[in-house]
């Protein structure tokens, strides 16, 4: 159990994609964050959530701190803060409970996303 | 701080901008659209000097492997000497061979083509009509000899200008692509439903593709939603009451915004997520037209549960001026 990696246990690339629906799908119903995702076109928003899907399933991926203070900077200046980012951490909570993944790889993925924050947020 | 060498003039670029923005400032009459990096309209050979990747993004092979980049994607950081695109190594030559009125303000036009197993129903062609002036538009129809393009008259449009005062039937004008995954496709001949919705010239891309699915016999079911301010913007209502006469597997629900006699006065997104009910999950869903009208769509169909895999669409964006 121990050899396998948290991105092997949920699954991979096939969870992956098989949560990008069900995850965007409920940030997009959330009024509480969907303003900040206004206007962008929704297949290159699948995409981007696919990275950072991989990203805090532990997978593969390309991101840098860089990308992550640059990708965010103009939703900062919207107002994006860490009451946002907690729901979306929630959003992935659910979204992966939905999936049937196990509670102690539900807190490493939460774990994850909270070590970017501080980039996100500009901070 | 680089330049940027066009016709062997020099164009300094300030700050952040673009190859596109650097030559517009300076006045240059250079092809653009979209700004986006989305139409192509601003393909552009590199003669000397190096392009970032991300302004190759979306290029074939064939055009990057001649140096070809996208202008509107283009910040230099170094100098670099540019030419416009020869449009012998990019493009198809073609002739108008029709044009005429669908309505007041959509013409049907005809461009003559020698290959037609180039193209699929529903992908989208650049017309060259100029050096300086490039346009995206959806096939609507593929015949042996030709491909048809229907293009709503913008008031004050370049494209549109064109077409309806300088074009005439015999008119040379280029192909380019063509582009877009937004077609037909059904390797395993599956019984898929299949659900069209657009506004205004969004029909173009969306007709073709039924057209295209009923030719190879589609048995799942087909509904073309055509959306309309009335229903003069209804352009293709009497083929489309045709077509549904003739196939008991295709439906055509128009709908408009205005008050109109036996057409459903509703909002198109309505529509579409009225006849989504019970598919969402089977459903291959096309959506195409003017930027806001389908986005809006494309969210409420995901929204109501259809997966992002299987929406296509093409979004009609235009000049931001
Ligand atoms: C992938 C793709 C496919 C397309 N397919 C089609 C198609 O099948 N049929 C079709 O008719 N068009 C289609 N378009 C749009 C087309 O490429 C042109 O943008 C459009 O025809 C206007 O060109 P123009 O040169 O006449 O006007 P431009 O000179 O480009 O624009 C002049 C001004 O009019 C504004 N404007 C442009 N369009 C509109 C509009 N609809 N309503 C109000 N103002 C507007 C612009 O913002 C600009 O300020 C497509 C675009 C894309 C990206
Ligand atoms: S791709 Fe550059 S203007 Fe559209």
């Amino acid at each position: 159990m121990n050899d396998t990696t948290l991105f092997e246990r949920l699954g991979g690339e096939n969870a992956v994609n098989a949560a990008v629906d069900i995850f965007y799908r409920k940030v997009l119903a959330d009024d509480r964050v969907n303003g900040y995702f206004d206007g962008v076109d929704m297949e290159k928003q699948i995409q981007k959530q696919k990275g950072f899907l991989t990203m805090v399933f532990g997978g593969p991926n390309n991101y840098t701190g860089k990308d992550m203070r640059e990708g965010h900077k103009h939703l900062v200046l919207k107002g994006l803060n860490d009451s946002h980012v907690d729901i979306i951490i929630e959003h992935l909570g659910s979204t992966l409970q939905e999936l049937g993944a196990k509670d102690e790889d539900i807190t490493e993925v939460a774990a994850i996303a909270n070590s970017v924050r501080n980039d996100v947020l500009n901070r | 701080m680089s330049s940027i060498t066009l016709n062997k003039q020099s164009y300094t670029v300030e700050d952040n901008d673009s190859v596109l923005d650097t030559l517009l400032k300076n006045g240059v009459d250079y092809p653009h659209s979209c700004k986006i990096g989305t139409c192509q309209s601003c393909l552009t050979k590199l003669v000397d000097g190096t392009v970032s990747s991300e302004s190759q993004h979306g290029l074939k092979p064939t055009l990057v492997a001649q140096n070809y980049f996208l202008a509107c994607q283009c910040n230099p950081e170094n100098n670099i000497v540019i030419a416009r695109a020869n449009e012998n190594a990019v493009s198809t030559p073609s002739k108008i061979i029709k044009l005429s009125h669908l309505n007041a303000n959509v013409l049907c036009v005809r461009l003559s083509i020698d290959n037609p197993n180039l193209f699929k129903a529903g992908q989208y062609i650049n017309l060259v009509a100029s050096d300086s002036l490039v346009r995206s538009y959806s096939i609507a129809d593929i015949q042996s000899n030709y491909l048809e393009l229907h293009v709503k008259l913008i008031p004050n449009g370049l494209m549109s200008h064109w077409l309806s005062t300088v074009a005439k039937i015999g008119t040379a004008a280029h192909i380019r692509g063509p582009l877009g995954e937004c077609f037909y496709y059904n390797t395993d001949n599956e019984t898929f439903p299949i659900v069209l919705a657009g506004t205004g010239t969004g029909l173009a891309p969306l007709i073709g593709i039924a057209q295209d699915a009923l030719a190879h016999k589609h048995q799942g079911e087909i509904i073309l939603i055509h959306g309309g301010v009335d229903e003069t913007d209804l352009y293709l209502h009497d083929t489309l009451c045709a077509i549904q006469k003739a196939h008991s597997n295709f439906t055509y629900a128009p709908c408009v915004l205005h008050k109109s006699n036996g057409i459903e006065q509703a909002s198109i997104d309505k529509i579409l997520i009225k006849n989504l009910c019970g598919i969402m999950h089977e459903v291959q869903l096309f959506i195409c037209g003017p930027t806001e009208t389908t986005n809006k769509m494309k969210t409420e169909a995901f929204l109501a549960g259809v997966p992002s895999a299987s929406i296509h669409s093409d979004a009609f964006i235009t000049l931001k001026s």
